[in-house]
């Protein structure tokens, strides 16, 4: 896979609460050429979208995290016009509880465990 | 006197009573079935209190086993969780390591590695099978229906199958017949869901020739899906079987791979679930072939 080095990185953002998944979907990121930031819980996440100036390009955005849910967080990223723009792969571990609106709202909807080689290719997709 | 005056009264006392006696008798005298019908509206009594105690308890035990199946559901819920997220690290970091993102691998590690991503695959299947059961058991199993396209249904399960496929020789074929609407209306995850059991097990026992998938419309008022290998075939007497919750347990084959034997189980209770049926035809050495039938119009929203 090769990057332009020359252009500037887009942005992304991965939401999710364990740790070392975060690092594997961050480095799936990385490697397809995106800059990339974690966030560990919803509300985390939740303010860094709100005062944002960098607009993500990509979210990798888990379902299931503390303090605030993936499902606000897709509704308010899908609710303001800075954001129409934005790419959302949604991370769940059950596929029967995206269906309906959530499925609507993001892009893909990926079961875990996520393949590293999957969501790397896919990401390169949104470069 | 006296006491023959007492006696007197004593006989009048007794005659009187004697005649006040049978002046209560005559309902019974002359109505002997009054008794029986008080015998029988006694038992009648006695039996609906016992029914009513039977009731009682089926309803208690009915409630019970929604409890538990549903805590069973709940549990399994949040093992599929829990689970989910070791192995999405274990699958994650086994792929960095194959694909040398942490140095170099030899080939003997290559192939631990695959062997640890295919382990990682399988075990997650089988939380999804043992999830899907369970919320089959406990009526807790949702059909989101709404319009998908064929086409698109087609190239998802060929992208994900077409390399297993192709590691073991076969070529995977798809037809989409033309006369099949652009958009139909299902629950597109499920039937996915459906395809990829009916086609991986096509791939796992065919050893050589292809494994077909044809989508075409079945009748003005159903479609089908039909998914045929040229494997080994199912014999008649496993074929009444196939589609029972832990048929396989007693296949050494099957207990070799780490398969639960709940797949085609889970696939016929979809396929119920959405109005539909499925049949198999197979010959011994000659191969398979699974047919899903379903509604253009699918009615059922909830399942069992």
């Amino acid at each position: 896979m090769s990057v332009n080095p020359t252009l500037p990185k887009r942005y992304a953002m991965v939401i999710e609460d364990e740790v070392q998944l975060a690092a594997i979907y961050a480095k799936a990121l990385d490697m397809a050429g995106f800059q990339t930031q974690e966030l560990y819980n919803g509300q985390e996440a939740m303010d860094n979208l709100h005062f944002t100036q960098n607009v993500p390009a990509l979210v990798i955005l888990d379902l299931n995290l503390p303090m605030l849910s993936g499902k606000e967080i897709l509704r308010f990223i899908r609710s303001d016009q800075r954001f129409k723009t934005t790419r959302v792969i949604l991370a769940t571990s059950d596929s029967a509880a995206v269906a309906g609106e959530l499925e609507r709202k993001s892009d893909i909807v990926l079961l875990k465990p996520i393949s590293f080689i999957q969501l790397r290719e896919l990401a390169s997709r949104f470069l | 006197m006296k006491f023959a005056a007492s006696k007197l009264n004593r006989n009048m006392f007794r005659r009187q009573a004697l005649w006040i006696r049978p002046a209560a008798l005559p309902a019974l005298a002359a109505a002997p079935w009054q008794a029986e019908i008080d015998r029988l509206n006694e038992q009648n009594n006695q039996l609906r209190a016992r029914l009513a105690q039977c009731e009682e308890i089926i309803a208690q035990a009915r409630l019970q086993a929604l409890i538990d199946s549903q805590f069973r559901t709940e549990l399994l819920s949040r093992v599929n969780h829990d689970m989910r997220q070791p192995l999405g690290v274990i699958l994650g970091f086994a792929e960095m390591l194959h694909d040398g993102i942490f140095g170099p691998v030899t080939e003997a590690q290559q192939r631990v590695l695959t062997e640890m991503i295919h382990s990682d695959q399988r075990l997650s299947q089988m939380v999804t099978e043992l999830l899907d059961s369970a919320r089959l058991e406990s009526h807790n199993l949702w059909l989101h229906v709404d319009a998908f396209s064929p086409e698109q249904l087609l190239r998802q399960v060929r992208a994900q199958l077409k390399q297993p496929a192709e590691d073991k020789g076969l070529s995977l074929q798809t037809e989409l017949d033309t006369q099949l609407p652009e958009t139909l209306q299902g629950d597109a995850n499920r039937l996915s869901q459906i395809l990829n059991h009916l086609v991986g097990n096509a791939i796992k026992f065919t050893q050589q020739g292809n494994v077909s998938i044809r989508v075409f419309p079945q009748n003005a008022e159903h479609w089908a899906i039909s998914v045929a290998d040229t494997g080994c075939g199912i014999p008649a007497e496993a074929l009444e079987r196939i589609f029972e919750p832990f048929n396989q347990v007693n296949d050494p084959t099957v207990r070799e791979r780490g398969e639960l034997g709940l797949g085609l189980f889970i696939v016929q209770q979809f396929v119920q679930l959405m109005g539909g049926q499925i049949r198999v035809d197979s010959t011994v050495g000659v191969g398979s072939t699974f047919t899903v039938i379903l509604p253009f119009d699918p009615g059922v929203m909830k399942g069992k």
